[in-house]
């Protein structure tokens, strides 16, 4: 029995172009993916803001997904450059006081929790996980 | 049942970082007096894992400083941040309490926010891998 293997120039290159287009697929999908996890997160972030007038909540930004040699990455969050509000009560934007929301556990609120973005995604980083495999086996047929 | 955080305050108080629990140090809470206070405060970590023992705990450490001197606060946080790298990288906090853990500072320490009394409070968070409480 005999077995032939046989590589030229154009199959060298047919196969190069379609690991390319496998690896742009996967990009594609997990870029997809990933926005709508990042808006996932948010949705349980806003069940978790304290809400008093409602301007930190109405400050939510979900930005769009950046590909970059370091990865793919979305910010997502409140209080960006554009999706910061006055708050109607203080008059202060919700910039100046979000991170302070955030972090500050030591305030009781009525309603919501400090941490409210944090716990959202460490309570959710098994779905991330998923939601990437997802992605992958998607884009490469699996 | 050993408390994590109560572990943390005294090993900060034998590395003579403070004076001790309740004296300079608060868990849970942060009083209105002194100025010049350290709080911990444990807050949802990500939990247990799907393979083999242990969970990551998180809290949050800060420090406080009077109106007088707002350097306290910084640097104590950041006293307290370079106490807490360990070369070995695993700390094994009380030995007679089989708590052992991973210690990741998750953020260096930086102005959190000032409190009503316009007394900046700095902090960062950590996050604690343990097998036990």
């Amino acid at each position: 029995m005999k077995a032939v293997l046989q590589i030229d120039k154009n199959s060298i290159k047919e196969f190069d172009m379609s690991l390319e287009r496998i690896r742009e697929r996967v990009m594609e999908s997990c870029e997809t993916e990933l926005a709508e996890y990042g808006s996932y997160v948010m949705d349980i972030s806003d069940t978790f803001i304290p809400v008093d007038t409602g301007a930190a909540k109405g400050s939510r930004f979900e930005e769009d997904v950046q590909v970059s040699m370091q990865g793919i990455t979305v910010r997502v969050g409140y209080s960006n450059a554009e999706s910061t509000q006055i708050n109607p009560e203080t008059g202060k934007p919700t910039s100046q006081y979000v991170y302070e929301l955030h972090e500050d556990l030591m305030v009781h609120h009525p309603t919501g929790q400090a941490k409210f973005l944090e716990n959202a995604v460490t309570a959710n980083h098994r779905e991330f996980y998923e939601r990437m495999a997802k992605a992958v086996r998607q884009a490469i047929g699996g | 049942m050993g408390d994590l955080l109560l572990d943390i305050v005294e090993y900060l108080d034998s590395e003579d970082i403070v004076e001790g629990d309740a004296i300079d140090t608060f868990r849970d809470f942060r009083p209105h007096t002194p100025d010049q206070v350290v709080t911990l405060q444990e807050y949802a970590g990500p939990g247990g894992f799907s393979y083999g023992e242990g969970s990551a705990r998180r809290f949050q450490i800060t420090a406080r400083g009077s109106t007088e001197d707002p350097n306290w606060g910084r640097a104590k946080a950041w006293e307290i941040y370079n106490a807490l790298l360990f070369e070995e990288g695993v700390v094994d906090l009380r030995p007679d309490h089989d708590i052992w853990g991973i210690i990741t500072r998750l953020q260096t320490p930086h102005k959190l926010f000032n409190d009503r009394n316009d007394r900046a409070i700095y902090g960062f968070n950590v996050s604690f891998t343990t097998k036990s409480d």
